[in-house]
């Protein structure tokens, strides 16, 4: 039996987004979704995840505040979201609370409110955005949002949100330098952050900066190199610390990486029930009846097709990935970046080159320390 | 540091062997290891079997989860 125990609220959706993070594109049907999920929907969501916790017996749950900037609801929504849950969720699950935000609301009385609520922030940073030349600083060669700098400074100030920062999540851009990046980073204390292959993309929908036959990996491999060589035990990559874990065989719940069965199920701002939220967005959803949290219980996805594909970890490999020997690392990458129109999910990563390149040099990167210390 | 269990790294040369040696590798306890991030993973791996149902600390994709908890969990 399938379970989930992260479950992501798309708190608000914007209808159209010139300043947009990762992901939209034309043709996507946000338009008939609301902009801020509504608090009937919320109530909703809290009693199918609660239902669905009792009912499994879940020890934990997270639940991720998301979306194209979540407080764009609003505090009182938070407050009222937190509070729906909170009586809802059985007595036997801790539940967690996590905000991503791009940071450009969250002032002092934003932080106050999460450290009352007990909602941890992580702040994200896409330096793709078209609007960072009127609002990017340089660090070092790589660009960062003012907003989210900003943030992330107020977050460290504030007396009672150190234990409730959840780090920094980065778009990769290959335009910028992501090791600069990272120290940029290091020596504003952080700890906790992660680097992302930009998820709306797939083969239908290349990333524009494919100049190069492996620009990601050419981003992330200092990145990782830099981390590598910095071996502080405090510091986490969560991305590398996947690579890592299924490189030894452990078990890895990260869509990012699809070699072992997905543990997330995704609510959308109008309460639809999804598998992986990009996947509405190219349309490989298409045909499949949609659950919502009103009138479906949350175990209902596990029955639909491209949740279990989502799911089902290597059993939905392309014959491609199947006969690869990184297979059990990439997992064939993050189940969206493999659609096309043509071809469905049977196709790998449009990652794949860049996932080799950086697997591979993970591997070497670890066998050679091995060898330095043997 | 973790150790190998058998053949060590530098008779390794393709990638395949190289996989399969890091996943033997074991975490040598009361040794302070040459790589914490290599060891940190080897951790995991050791109790793989009681972690099938626990938020693992790795991340969805756009999502990091809560360090507090996933740091509780290890």
């Amino acid at each position: 039996m399938y379970q989930a125990n992260a479950f992501v609220l798309k708190t608000a959706a914007f209808n159209s987004r010139p300043d947009h993070g990762p992901g939209f594109q034309a043709g996507e049907d946000l338009e008939r979704q609301p902009l801020i999920m509504e608090r009937a929907v919320v109530d909703a969501a809290a009693r199918a995840i609660a239902g669905y916790c009792a009912r499994f017996h879940q020890p934990k749950a997270l639940i991720v505040f998301a979306g194209d900037e979540s407080t764009f609801a609003g505090p009182d929504w938070f407050r009222h979201a937190v509070q729906a849950f909170r009586g809802q969720m059985p007595s036997g699950c801790a539940t967690t609370f996590t905000l991503q935000s791009n940071g450009k609301l969250l002032d002092n009385s934003w932080l106050d409110l999460c450290a009352e609520l007990g909602i941890s922030l992580t702040i994200t940073l896409d330096s793709r955005t078209p609007a960072r030349e009127n609002g990017f600083a340089t660090t070092g060669g790589a660009g960062a949002s003012l907003d989210a700098l900003a943030a992330i400074e107020r977050i460290r100030r504030h007396g009672e949100m150190g234990g409730l920062f959840g780090g920094v999540l980065c778009v990769a851009n290959p335009g910028d330098d992501g090791a600069a990046l990272y120290r940029h980073f290091r020596s504003l204390g952080i700890t906790t952050m992660d680097f992302v292959m930009p998820a709306e993309a797939n083969w239908d929908h290349p990333p524009a900066c494919y100049t190069s036959p492996t620009p990601y990996a050419d981003y992330l491999i200092p990145v990782f190199d830099q981390w590598w060589n910095e071996n502080h035990p405090d510091v986490r990559i969560a991305f590398f610390d996947s690579l890592l874990r299924s490189m030894v065989g452990s078990r890895v719940h990260s869509d990012s990486l699809g070699a072992d069965p997905l543990t997330t199920v995704v609510v959308g701002c109008n309460g639809s029930i999804e598998p992986v939220g990009s996947l509405r967005r190219n349309g490989a959803d298409a045909g499949q009846p949609e659950l919502n949290v009103v009138s479906h219980s949350i175990e209902c996805i596990f029955q639909q097709p491209t949740f279990h594909k989502a799911l089902a970890g290597q059993e939905s490999l392309c014959q491609t990935c199947r006969k690869c020997e990184i297979r059990d690392v990439c997992g064939g990458g993050y189940l969206p970046s493999r659609f096309s129109q043509w071809n469905g999910f049977d196709n790998p990563s449009i990652f794949c080159a860049d996932l080799s390149k950086l697997v591979r040099h993970v591997v070497d990167s670890c066998t050679h320390q091995l060898t330095a210390t043997a | 540091m973790p150790v190998v269990e058998a053949p060590v790294a530098h008779e390794i040369s393709d990638l395949s062997t190289k996989l399969q040696q890091l996943r033997r590798l074991r975490v040598q306890p009361g040794e302070q290891p040459a790589s914490w991030h290599l060891n940190s993973a080897l951790q995991a791996t050791e109790h793989k079997a009681a972690s099938k149902t626990k938020l693992d600390a790795g991340v969805f994709i756009g999502i990091i989860i809560d360090p507090n908890q996933a740091n509780a969990e290890s």
